[in-house]
């Protein structure tokens, strides 16, 4: 039987030396749909991808991609999948047409009317050597020749990393073109939140080696919330407040976000001598920076077995 | 496959042009300083193995970077065809750099000129893209594998390789042979997860089995470490403070003293008066084992004291390996003067018959004698003549080169030494008898120097050995040679002693007997002298002492103990297990090493003790558990 699952990890684990970079992580992706992946530096995105792509080996656990074992994977399930790093590595040695002629030779199903519409994005001369394109220019290179590939499965690792805001733009701009046109399941590891805001169905947060958040962006954002409060917390340490991020006083009144209280949270409020309680909306980019910061200094609570 | 191949060769195509050019330029420049290019052939091949081995290695690093790497393997192909649509690029420049140049010189030299070209010089850019493609294939490797050991292994394929560079046929096929065995190699090695060590059983036996004798080299040097340096530094080592009563007390002593020091103890009646000629006499040593002649057809960069010069007429004279004839050149003219062969001078290379040719390619000395296996030849350019000196007695044969010292010249065949005047040598005409000739006193492999002493009225010679007695058993004699034919053995001394203990003198059969033997009996083969006893008799016959082998069966089995305990610690499967047992069980000591350089063992064999963890690490560690 097919699986449904682009993506399955179970249970795996990775060391380096005395380092842990990903922690009894379990994670199933569905097929279709941009999945973002996000988390603080070191947090383990990268060893997750080089472990899904089989260039690692885990110290425990097994991961499939595509219904294949990464670590076995087929050359027939690797041409199935593009891949997309932050240094657009490309051969600079050779001609922008010439790579591309390459990477073309070995996809059968290689799309020219996908290449043309991705590339037009972005001002490339096809005889410029490619070590002379600058790194907006080789990212949208690099997405138009990963996206012509057809892939079923589109690994995206910080492309957007070092890109100024017009290279930014072009760049989700010709990925969210090919989402439409192409029924693909794409993976995107960032750490812009409005990239990620703008394109993902689905929120993926790591943090220390660990699966924190599995859900839709929208949802995540309704377990964090957001409470202003005439509040003396003198005697409230931070720690103690259940399900607290951050807390900031803004003219004499404490800002709070905490996660997964839900509305009952007021109640602690009042319990605890707050007056003037309101609950304000809060954005993904906020969301997350609290999620992130709060958990990269406390342990982790990890999710188990996630679907979506 | 093709369009990677051409991607990656472009990629290096400049380097190996320049690399080419250069060699062009270099080449024609020096090739007119020496005959054929002589001065150039160790140089040369020294810069490709080097070059070569870096090139192999740097253009698999470049793509072992991490995102290059998963650029390079993320795409509908095999790790195998990618691995060879990259080597295959790497070796066409290899080909381009390389041998080109060498063949555009010599089929210049070959056609334009009246220098001798041989078949062997053709051969040679062969050779020479054999060596740059290997070593490519070794830097590929040490790159590529897991274990860093893997260089070992490519040196250990390499030296092979050199040991038989005199046999073009067989280093040839060699060559052909380690080129598929390092392209099988570094196709196991290429593999997305390029930390991981070989998986399958006959690739990681391919891998281990050419590193043997280099750790076994290693451990041998390792003595330096665990023994001389301790000893040296608390100033008791035995190269300093010799022991009173070996063979190296004897040798340390001052020439003059050697003959007198075993003299004292001979039972001959005028020992003394012996003992004074010998510390006033002039001394000279003689090796047994000197130089050997050169094989037809070998490399040119093992051309020595292959040409002579006749200054009178301004000739150069080189010998042909196609023709095997000395054929004379014209300095100032660069035509062709004549040829010499064993029956004399020739104006016309087409008046020759086979018998005038040499059967083998003799050593030229001090541009006026030609020496071959049993006869020495005399050259007089200016009269046109060829005489010969000495001729060996039939079933004899040479071993190395003749030896020039003050007194004397000396030759050794494997029955007897023949020592000649250099008056006799140089200024006679004709035929010259030996001043002395001596059968030798034990075999050949027994002795190593013979000291010489002229005395009044005869030679007195010193035959002397680690083995002279019997395998490791050190010993002397003392001849007296007169000049009228007689000859008298003074004295035979057998030192009890030795400096260095037995397990630091025989550590290569302490930690394996198996290569020690291995060892032995190639080095048996590649010197080949006639009579000579085989090793393995050694080894075979109860020589070791018991303790020794107590030594060595105990470090066997500890190692197989060892091999099979750790195997278990690292999860190794049975088959892997069985495989390392077995290779242990053979080899012993090196086997053992190996199997640390293969094997992911750091960091399985020690778990990270839980107080060296950080708060951070010892939580991760108890969520995971």
């Amino acid at each position: 039987m097919m699986s449904d699952l682009c993506i399955e990890t179970k249970n795996l684990t990775k060391k380096f030396g005395q380092k842990m970079a990903l922690n009894d992580f379990s994670l199933n992706i569905s097929k279709g749909g941009i999945h973002a992946i996000v988390g603080s530096n070191g947090a383990g995105k990268s060893t997750l991808f080089r472990l899904l792509l089989g260039m690692e080996t885990p110290t425990s656990g097994h991961s499939k991609l595509l219904g294949e074992p990464s670590n076995s994977l087929s050359s027939k399930i690797r041409g199935r999948i593009g891949y997309v790093n932050e240094e657009h590595t490309l051969p600079g040695w050779m001609k922008v047409d010439a790579v591309k002629k390459l990477q073309q030779s070995f996809y059968p199903n290689w799309n020219h009317d996908i290449f043309n519409q991705v590339i037009e994005h972005f001002d490339v001369d096809p005889q410029q050597n490619v070590s002379a394109l600058s790194r907006g220019e080789r990212a949208g290179f690099n997405l138009s020749m990963s996206l012509a590939q057809r892939p079923t499965l589109l690994i995206l690792d910080e492309p957007t990393l070092g890109l100024d805001v017009v290279a930014r733009q072009s760049f989700l701009e010709a990925l969210m073109f090919a989402e439409t046109v192409d029924e693909m399941t794409t993976i995107y590891c960032s750490h812009q939140m409005e990239e990620v805001e703008r394109i993902a169905d689905q929120l993926i947060i790591m943090e220390k080696g660990c699966l924190t958040n599995n859900s839709t962006p929208e949802d995540f954002c309704e377990r964090v919330n957001y409470w202003v409060a005439d509040w003396n917390v003198a005697n409230v340490k931070d720690k103690q407040i259940p399900g607290f991020l951050s807390r900031r006083v803004i003219e004499g009144r404490q800002h709070i976000l905490i996660v997964d209280q839900g509305n009952n949270f007021s109640e602690y409020l009042h319990a605890h001598g707050a007056q003037d309680i309101d609950q304000l909306p809060v954005n993904l980019e906020r969301a997350v920076n609290a999620f992130l910061t709060a958990n990269h200094k406390k342990p982790v609570s990890k999710l188990e077995n996630t679907s979506c | 496959m093709l369009t990677l191949f051409k991607a990656e060769f472009i990629r290096y195509r400049f380097w190996a042009i320049l690399a080419f050019i250069l060699q062009l330029f270099t080449l024609s420049f020096f090739a007119k300083l020496g005959p054929v290019l002589e001065p150039l052939n160790h140089e040369l091949t020294l810069l490709i193995i080097v070059v070569s081995f870096a090139f192999g290695f740097v253009q698999m690093t470049l793509h072992k970077r991490k995102n290059h790497w998963v650029f390079l393997l993320q795409r509908p192909l095999k790790s195998s065809k990618i691995y060879l649509a990259l080597a295959t690029a790497g070796m066409m420049n290899v080909l381009i750099a390389v041998p080109i140049a060498w063949l555009i010189i010599v089929i210049g030299f070959d056609y334009f000129t009246d220098t001798i070209i041989d078949m062997r010089h053709y051969y040679f850019s062969l050779f020479l893209a054999a060596i740059g493609i290997l070593t490519y294939l070794m830097g590929s490797l040490t790159a590529l594998n897991a274990s860093r050991a893997a260089i070992l292994t490519g040196i250990g394929l390499f030296v092979a390789f050199q040991s038989v560079s005199q046999y073009i046929l067989l280093q040839s096929s060699m060559a052909i042979l380690i080129i598929f065995y390092l392209l099988h190699l570094n196709i196991a090695s290429f593999k997305p997860d390029l930390s991981q060590p070989l998986t399958s059983r006959l690739s990681t036996i391919m891998l281990v089995v050419p590193m043997q004798m280099m750790i076994v080299l290693l451990l041998v040097l390792s003595t330096q470490l665990f023994y001389h340096l301790p000893k040296f530094m608390l100033a008791s080592s035995p190269s300093e403070l010799v022991v009173e009563g070996t063979i190296d007390f004897w040798r340390e002593l001052p020439a003059e003293e050697r003959g007198s020091f075993l003299l004292k103890n001979s039972d001959v009646d005028n020992k003394e008066l012996l003992a004074r000629q010998t510390e006033l006499a002039t001394s000279e040593v003689i090796n047994i084992y000197s130089r050997s002649f050169g094989k037809k057809g070998q490399y040119p960069f093992r051309d020595k004291n292959f040409s002579m010069i006749d200054k009178v007429n301004n000739n150069l004279w080189v010998f042909s390996h196609d023709d095997m004839l000395l054929q004379g050149i014209n300095n100032k003219t660069g035509k062709v003067v004549g040829w010499v062969g064993k029956t004399g001078f020739f104006e016309n290379i087409a008046t020759t018959t086979t018998k005038d040719r040499f059967n083998s390619i003799p050593f030229m000395l001090k541009d006026q004698f030609l020496i071959t296996k049993n006869t020495i030849f005399m050259v007089d350019f200016e009269a046109k003549e060829l005489s010969i000196k000495v001729s060996i007695p039939n079933g004899e044969q040479m071993i190395g080169l003749p030896q020039f010292t003050e007194g004397f010249f000396s030759m050794i065949t494997h029955k007897h030494i023949y020592i000649f005047d250099n008056t006799d040598i140089f200024e006679k005409n004709g035929p010259v008898p030996p001043a002395y000739s001596l059968s030798h006193p034990t075999t050949l492999s027994q002795m190593a120097t013979i000291d010489t002493y002229a005395m009044v009225d005869g030679l007195l010679l010193i035959y002397a050995g680690n083995n002279y007695r019997g395998f490791d058993k050190p010993g002397a004699e003392i001849i007296y040679a007169k000049r009228d034919g007689g000859e008298q053995t003074l004295y035979k001394m057998f030192f009890e002693k030795q400096n260095y203990p037995k397990l630091i003198r025989h550590f290569e059969y302490v930690v394996s007997p198996l290569l020690y033997t291995w060892d032995a009996t190639m080095s048996h083969a590649l010197r080949a002298y006639p009579d000579e006893e085989h090793p393995i008799t050694n080894v075979f016959s109860g020589v070791m002492p018991t303790y020794l082998n107590v030594v060595t069966l105990i470090l066997h089995l500890l190692s197989i103990g060892i091999v099979i305990w750790v195997s278990r610690l690292i999860n190794l499967n049975t088959k892997k297990t069985t495989l390392w047992f077995v290779m242990t069980g053979l080899i012993g000591i090196p086997a053992l090493v190996s199997f640390f350089f293969v094997n992911k063992v750091k960091g399985n064999i020690f778990p990270k003790s839980v107080l060296t963890q950080s708060p951070d690490e010892a939580r991760l560690d108890s969520t995971s558990r």
